[in-house]
Formats: structure tokens, sequence, C-alpha cells
């Protein structure tokens, strides 16, 4: 037998399919924006990963597989981490890289950057509305209980360096130290006057 | 392999060869209702995962024509038509009535309709043109198919020029140890599972035997050759319980 088989990239183009729909169906707009585009192939390369996913657009919903007869209508490029930021608030789809139809790379990229779920109110139809917003307020304490610690760490790492061990100095410190640099520049500007003038 | 011959394997048995159709299909009416729980318990859900396997290395895309032969109750068909989409077509094909009428009525239900055809039809005389077909499938469908070569030789004539024939069948097992078990499995419980399940222990005998009595990966692979296919390989899945063969018309 010869035939090139990645069992793993199949099991991953199944997980990627389960996670496009999915996120379709939990959109806030039910995926209108990637339901609007045209019937096409669209490559996903996600670096460092050597295999491409191929999307198959088919108005309702995506087809992922790993393996496609003929090319793919556009193809878009990223690393895994550009991809995974495309949940982020404002993504930045300026990294990635676009070939074949880009205008439909384009289009589809920007759609799933505009998925937008309402974790939250999905949770209380399973739940209630009391256990969800419990639940979606315990997140939302930790997530700044989280984020209020990173605060904190960062400025005790900076307070350490900068006023324990002064290895680094302070905003202000900076700011005295280039305006004595630009007095003393000043001295000799006035200082090598006056001696052309004693000349 | 037995075109010469007036009888032809059935299980472990031989019959005359125009027994064996009859039979299959009795088997099959038998099977029918119950064709997709028994699956699922008696490979334990794994041939879910063959069958993803061979939709995704079939490399079909939007605007395809695809046969899905022995096409059962629908699975393949199912993933067939959500790709190839408006544009496309898939045919769902059987010799047996109950199962294209199950598998017509799951499909229903699930709502995929418009690129979707149904046809009874003997594998080894295809009711389509020649050169119809992007994709054709199998699964586990050949191993029942009386005269494997005459469906070979239409399979290919039934494809497209560039098109591929994709055949998912229980072959076998590489691991000798493994093969054991799986004997066991096959001969002892198979038909104990298909007696409490279907209340129908024969058909389920009938499972096991004609899987033993299928070609080999090899075997197959060559057969393919002589029917004319222009290149062939295949696939070994789960230490060679199922094999997916696979070849090509140029």
């Amino acid at each position: 037998m010869s035939a090139d088989f990645s069992r793993v990239s199949i099991v991953l183009a199944q997980a990627l399919e389960a996670a496009l729909n999915q996120a379709m169906h939990l959109d806030l707009e039910e995926g209108q924006a990637l339901k609007a585009l045209p019937t096409s192939v669209i490559a996903l390369q996600i670096d460092p990963l050597k295999t491409p996913f191929y999307c198959l657009l088919n108005e309702q919903q995506i087809s992922v597989q790993s393996h496609l007869n003929g090319s793919a209508d556009a193809s878009i490029q990223g690393g895994i981490s550009d991809w995974l930021a495309l949940g982020q608030d404002h993504p930045n789809v300026d990294v990635f890289e676009f070939s074949g139809d880009t205008d439909l790379a384009q289009r589809f990229l920007k759609a799933l950057a505009a998925i937008e779920i309402d974790w939250e109110e999905h949770l209380a139809s399973l739940t209630g509305d009391l256990i969800a917003f419990k639940i979606g307020h315990g997140v939302r304490s930790y997530l700044g209980l989280k984020r209020r610690q990173r605060d904190y760490i960062e400025q005790t790492i900076k307070e350490y360096l900068q006023f324990e061990i002064e290895a680094v100095p302070t905003k202000s410190q900076v700011q005295h130290f280039n305006q004595d640099v630009q007095e003393l520049s000043q001295q000799l500007d006035a200082l090598e006057a006056r001696i052309n003038q004693l000349n | 392999m037995s075109n010469n011959k007036s009888t032809i394997d059935f299980g472990f048995s031989e019959v005359p060869l125009d027994e064996k159709v009859k039979r299959v299909k009795g088997v099959f009416d038998s099977v029918a209702g119950n064709y997709d729980i028994m699956n699922d318990v008696m490979s334990m859900g794994v041939h879910r995962i063959w069958k993803r396997q061979t939709i995704d290395l079939s490399g079909v895309r939007p605007g395809h024509k695809v046969l899905d032969l022995a096409g059962g109750t629908g699975d393949l068909t199912k993933a067939f038509a959500k790709r190839v989409g408006k544009t496309g077509q898939v045919v769902l094909a059987d010799i047996n009535e109950s199962m294209v009428r199950v598998g017509r009525d799951r499909l229903i239900n699930e709502g995929i309709s418009g690129n979707v055809d149904y046809s009874i039809t003997n594998a080894e005389a295809l009711a389509f043109p020649d050169n119809t077909f992007d994709l054709c499938t199998i699964a586990f469908g050949l191993r029942n198919v009386t005269n494997k070569d005459k469906a070979l030789e239409e399979l290919y004539r039934v494809l497209k020029p560039g098109g591929q024939l994709m055949i998912l069948e229980f072959s076998k097992v590489t691991n000798p140890a493994f093969a054991k078990l799986y004997d066991f499995y096959s001969f002892n419980i198979l038909p104990k599972m298909g007696k409490v399940i279907a209340d129908d222990e024969a058909s389920y005998q009938y499972l096991a035997e004609s899987i033993r009595m299928h070609p080999d990966q090899e075997t197959l692979k060559q057969m393919m050759l002589n029917a004319g296919f222009d290149k062939a390989e295949y696939i070994n899945m789960t230490q060679g319980i199922v094999a997916l063969h696979r070849g090509w018309k140029y």
C-alpha cells in the first residue's frame, strides 16, 4: 500500500467542521455573513500544520475536508495564533496572506471574525435565566479578577525594578535625564558661540 | 473470480449463481429496519470513522456527480449531498428496495433533498450512461455482489475520465493475534448480537461468513486493475478489518 493518509488531519477537519457549524448556529445573526457567500471552496492553511483544510461553502452549511479534487477558489494562510485571534473583539485580518479569489477570501475571513456568540443567552435556554446569569456573572468576575491580578503583578515587577534595585529608570527620571542632556547641549552651543566671538 | 462456475459462495455455502441475489436480498430485507443500529453495535461506532475517512479522502467538491452504490441507508449519500451542493448530484443506488426505501425516508426526514436521486440498480448492470460520475463509492456492498468483476467493469464504465472509485469493504486482518480475536468476535458474538437486537441470527452469521469469503486487499486491487482501472491502491483501516480501495480512470 502506498497511499498518503493522515488520520490526524482527517480528525482535525472533522473537528473544524463541527466547530464552524456550531459557531454559525450560536451566532447572534446565525452566520448570515457566511451563508451569503457563494458556493465555493476555500483552502485554509494553518501554520505550522502542513496540510491545508478545504472549506466547502454550500449555502446553509460548511463542510471541511483535508483532501480536494482540483484547486480551491481561494486560499488563506496564517499562523495558528492569528486564526485563534479571530475570536477576539477586534481581530487583525491584515496578518493573513490571501491568494486566488482574494475578495472571496477576505469576505470569508471577515464573516468568520464577525461571528458573535452570546454564551449567556444560549446557556439560559439550557439552565434557565437565573443559573445562566450566575454562571455568566461568575465567569465575568473570574476574568476581571485575572485582569486585576495581571495588572497587580505588572505593577509590582515595575516597582521592584525601578525603586528597589533601580535596574531601570522611571519615566520621569528618563524625562529629567533628557532635559539635562538638552540643557547641556544648549550650554555647549552657547560656549561654542562665545569662543568663536573671542577668536 | 468465479465467472465460469455454475455456483458461487454465499457465506461459507455454495449456491447456484442465480440463487445468491435472492438470498442476499433476503438478508437485507430482513436487516434493513435495524441496519443502522446493528452497524453501530457491531462496530462499536467505528464504521462512522471509516466512512468519514472515505468522505475526506474522496476530495469531492461542489458540482460533482457522485454514485453511492449499495448506498443502503444513506450515510455516505448524506455527507456527499452536503458537499456537492445544489450544482452537484448524488445518486443513492442499491439492488435492495427495502434499503433504498429506508435510506430515502431517512434523508428526506433530515431535510436532504433536491440534489439526491434514488435508484434500484444491479451493480452488474448499472443503469447510467458511460462517463457520468466524478466519484463512485460502494461501501460494504461489493462482497454481496455475485459477479464482482462485472460490477467493477460497470463502475469503470460510468466513471468520467479523471474520476475515482472508492471501495470500502471488510478485508483481511493483518495482525495474526488480532485476527484470532476478530474471528472469535465474528462467529461467536456477532450472530448472538444479531439475535438479541434484530432477532435474526442467520443474517448476521452470513455477514460474518461473507466477510471471510471476500477477496483480500491485494486480490481486490488486482481485480480493479483487470477491470480497466489505470491506477489502484488501498489503505488498511483498524488493522485491516476494513480496507479502502481506490481506483482511477484516466
